[in-house]
């Protein structure tokens, strides 16, 4: 990998992420004005002024721009209309719940999807296959809301083995990451499994056999890493989208993420948090990205030289 | 007695009983902690910061007001009207038509230890929070209108003095927004600490607050009215109302808000679980836009409003549990109130006449609603549609976002509501008299003919003249149609039976002594 390769890929980072926020910047505006979303209908004309000159929004769009971005350039996101706080600090104590939950989900399908995956793609076309293709369809097939409060009428209501909402313990986590988890593994089973058939057939794989060498060193040691790309890609995604939060299922389980932050700040036209919520969401996003780019200049070196063979 | 409101007296009567002989001073380890799951936690907790239902909801027991209604004497005889008893202050008196002084009960304590003064009184009301012209919080004056600064005439004893006569004053002292907050912590710490970290005299005291997650309250021990009856109350946030319903069901709450008639079944499926309903003091209604080419002439409008069968939509969509009230006028209007006035009747042939007198042409009447905004709202919509076509109204559906969308070039009629929080005929001032009125905006730029010069007259202490001009009032408004009344506001409330608590029709919770205790079963 080298050093114009990992330039490049950070520009259009940077460029992704001036883009999202310009774009959401004036989306905002133009879905409805903020101070009649915030204030009752009754509420005088004049005192609307006085709200609209508190907050800033009395100027001209571009003058806020230029004064959001100048303000985002120092760390000052501004401030929540509602509730007075710094809109940085409405979001970011979100983010240890939606993290938590995150890389739960993450690890229950990781655990359930790559074997799956893995296993199917090794007993091609028998039972096992079939059952995993069948559980992919499936698990892909169902929404969240739905298998959501599934969870909570079978391990709630009627076994009352856990609680039915909240996070105050670890097993307030258990049904939500096991929602999003088996969500996400129906995903990763899939590419899995495509990308191991795929490389199952190569000659290397045939010779590894010939060679003798054991069955967990050849998947392990050969196929998975040679079938890693699509699989990291796939993950990647996953990942990032996690880390947005998850709206469906932090609304079913009362999980205090930043997914259910940005339904009702959205809807209540709360501007600064939803301009803080959405850069770190892109932040996230394009951050992924770019660690999946250089995941990729790292397990296939001939990716990174192509960059540097291009400019040439 | 309305059968609707069977359930909400037994639970007086139950609380009453349980007061008396279960011990009133408990210890802290005696009494239950309570979760409360709600559907949104809100974002502040200053009374006057233009408070939301959801809001008031939770810390409706953290601030205390000078006079309060009480709402069990209501709900047993609702023909007394807005019956008003001693709270912060202990007793009151008219000086004039504009003025009203106020004796403050000595020795209540806020939350951080501070004794209750006229200073905190004179604070909560002042032209730095409310009236003046750069005040914290200028929203505010939609409610209490224009007062003078506050009077302090001693340490314990105050004076009110409207800008012009004002005689509902001891009303908006019962507001859910004049509740008393502690001067020094909201001068000290600024507002927006405030909303978050609130100091009152109630019996909820903050203790912590994780956002979209729980809010914790403790008893206040120090309470003016009592011993608290529990030992913590914690709001937790469950947006999903699947999901509160399992978390009451299961016993992770103890009470939930805002079920739906949907849910009934399966909350009374089990012998320790009751539904608690209340009508709330708001009317859900359509607004009609005036200005409109297909319901500008008041012939229509009035068609609309008489081909609406208001009972069958009651009893469909809401099994009865509320009901159907004689046009804008409620009966905690007391002497105002008039219980033989008929209302809008329904009556479809007499509004196809008034269509054909109209000269109506089929023009579409586009009715909007805003979704998932009112319980009922969009199934109550389309069966009003179904009604208006059914006398020939080429009624047509939108649903959408919010009000301003709803009230985007194109609206006929619009859903929405009108509260009734202070027990007046002032109320309906945001809703249709007055400069501010919603309908000026709403259809009717230059007002209701006839309304707002009618309305000047009740600025007067003579109630006799009062209730004339508000019923002539009523007949306006009966005539123009800027709007109709569909039904009352309902809410319901689910909990443990072994819970006695009843809820309050003025959005707030209570949790004060009198209107909580608990059978064995809880403790």
């Amino acid at each position: 990998m080298n050093v114009r390769f990992l330039i490049a890929r950070t520009l259009r980072a940077l460029l992704t992420l001036i883009l999202v926020v310009t774009f959401v910047f004036v989306m905002l505006r133009l879905a409805g004005d903020p101070i009649k979303m915030l204030l009752p209908e009754e509420t005088p004309a004049n005192v609307i002024e006085q709200y609209r000159a508190r907050w800033g929004l009395d100027a001209p769009i571009y003058v806020q721009y230029v004064s959001y971005i100048s303000s985002v350039l120092r760390g000052d996101f501004g401030t929540s209309f509602r509730d007075g706080r710094p809109a940085l600090e409405v979001v970011t104590e979100r983010i240890p719940a939606t993290a938590t939950l995150g890389f739960a989900g993450l690890i229950v399908a990781l655990l359930v999807g790559l074997p799956a995956g893995i296993a199917a793609a090794m007993k091609r076309n028998s039972a096992i296959d079939r059952a995993v293709i069948s559980f992919a369809v499936l698990g892909h097939s169902i929404p969240t809301f739905f298998f959501g409060i599934l969870l909570i009428l079978l391990f709630s209501m009627s076994l009352r083995w856990l609680p039915s909402s909240g996070s105050a313990t670890w097993a307030h986590l258990l049904m939500p990451a096991c929602t999003i988890g088996l969500w996400n593994a129906a995903t990763i089973a899939r590419f899995t499994r495509a990308s191991m058939l795929d490389v199952l057939s190569k000659p290397f794989m045939r010779t590894a056999v010939a060679n003798g060498l054991p069955l967990s060193w050849r998947i392990l040691g050969y196929a998975l890493p040679n079938a890693a790309i699509p699989i990291v890609t796939i993950i990647g995604l996953i990942v990032g989208q996690l880390l947005s939060g998850a709206v469906i299922v932090e609304t079913v389980f009362a999980w205090p993420g930043i997914g259910r932050l940005t339904v009702t700040a959205v809807a209540a036209r709360e501007v600064a948090v939803v301009q803080t919520i959405v850069f770190l969401a892109a932040l996230t996003m394009v951050a992924a990205n770019l660690l999946v780019d250089l995941l990729y200049g790292w397990l296939d070196p001939r990716i990174g030289s192509s960059t540097e063979g291009k400019s040439r | 007695m309305q059968h609707w409101l069977r359930p909400v007296h037994a639970v007086f009567g139950a609380i009453a009983f349980a007061s008396v002989f279960l011990a009133p001073g408990a210890s802290a380890r005696d009494r239950p902690d309570l979760t409360v799951a709600v559907n949104s936690l809100g974002q502040k907790m200053d009374p006057a910061d233009f408070p939301l239902a959801t809001e008031l909801r939770v810390y409706g027991s953290v601030f205390d007001n000078l006079i309060k209604r009480d709402f069990k004497a209501e709900g047993i005889d609702p023909s007394k009207g807005a019956v008003l008893v001693p709270a912060l202050a202990t007793a009151w008196t008219r000086i004039d038509g504009r003025t009203l002084e106020l004796e403050l009960r000595q020795g209540v304590k806020f939350h951080n230890g501070d004794e209750l003064t006229s200073e905190d009184v004179a604070f909560t009301f002042s032209p730095e929070r409310i009236f003046g012209a750069n005040a914290i919080l200028p929203s505010a004056k939609s409610f209490f209108g224009c007062w003078e600064p506050v009077q302090v005439l001693s340490r314990y004893k105050v004076r009110i003095v409207g800008c012009t006569e004002d005689p509902v004053i001891e009303l908006k002292l019962t507001h859910y927004s004049a509740g008393i907050v502690n001067r020094a912590v909201y001068t000290k710490e600024g507002q927006a600490a405030f909303k978050r970290a609130p100091v009152g005299t109630g019996p909820l005291q903050f203790v912590e607050w994780k956002d979209g997650d729980y809010i914790k309250f403790k008893a206040f021990d120090d309470y003016f009215d009592g011993h608290p009856t529990f030992n913590s109350i914690t709001f937790r946030e469950v947006p999903e109302t699947a999901a509160r319903v399992a978390g009451l069901v299961s016993g992770d709450f103890d009470l939930i808000t805002q079920v739906t008639p949907d849910q009934f079944p399966t909350i009374e499926a089990s012998p320790d679980l009751q539904v608690l309903p209340t009508l709330l003091e708001q009317m859900q209604m359509l607004w009609i836009v005036g200005k409109e080419p297909a319901v500008s002439d008041k012939r229509v409008r009035q068609a609309l409003a008489m081909s609406i069968d208001r009972e069958a939509i009651v009893q469909s969509l809401w099994n009865n549990q509320t009901k159907v009230e004689d046009q804008f006028q409620l009966p905690t209007l007391g002497v105002l109130y008039d219980p033989n006035r008929p209302g809008v009747q329904f009556n479809p042939d007499r509004a196809r006449t008034l269509l054909k007198e109209a000269g109506y042409s089929n023009a579409p009447v586009t009715l909007r609603v805003i979704a998932n905004y009112y319980v009922n709202g969009e199934a109550a919509i389309q069966a009003i549609q179904a009604m208006w076509q059914a006398v020939g109204i080429n009624a047509k559906l939108e649903i959408v976002e919010n009000f301003t969308q709803a009230f985007a070039p194109g609206a006929s009629v619009v859903m929405g509501g009108c509260g009734f929080e202070l027990a007046s005929p002032e109320s309906l001032a945001s809703c249709f008299f007055g400069d501010e009125a919603l309908t000026r905006k709403r259809g009717f730029p230059d007002g209701i003919p006839g309304l707002d010069a009618l309305a000047a007259n009740l600025a007067t202490l003579d109630t006799a003249k009062r209730r004339q001009t508000f019923q002539a009032m009523l007949d306006i408004l009966e005539d123009e149609v800027p709007a109709t009344p569909l039904y009352r506001t309902p809410h319901f409330f689910a909990g443990k039976r072994s819970i006695l608590w009843a809820p309050s029709p003025d959005f707030r919770t209570d949790f004060r002594p009198g209107n909580l205790s608990f059978t064995e079963a809880t403790r």
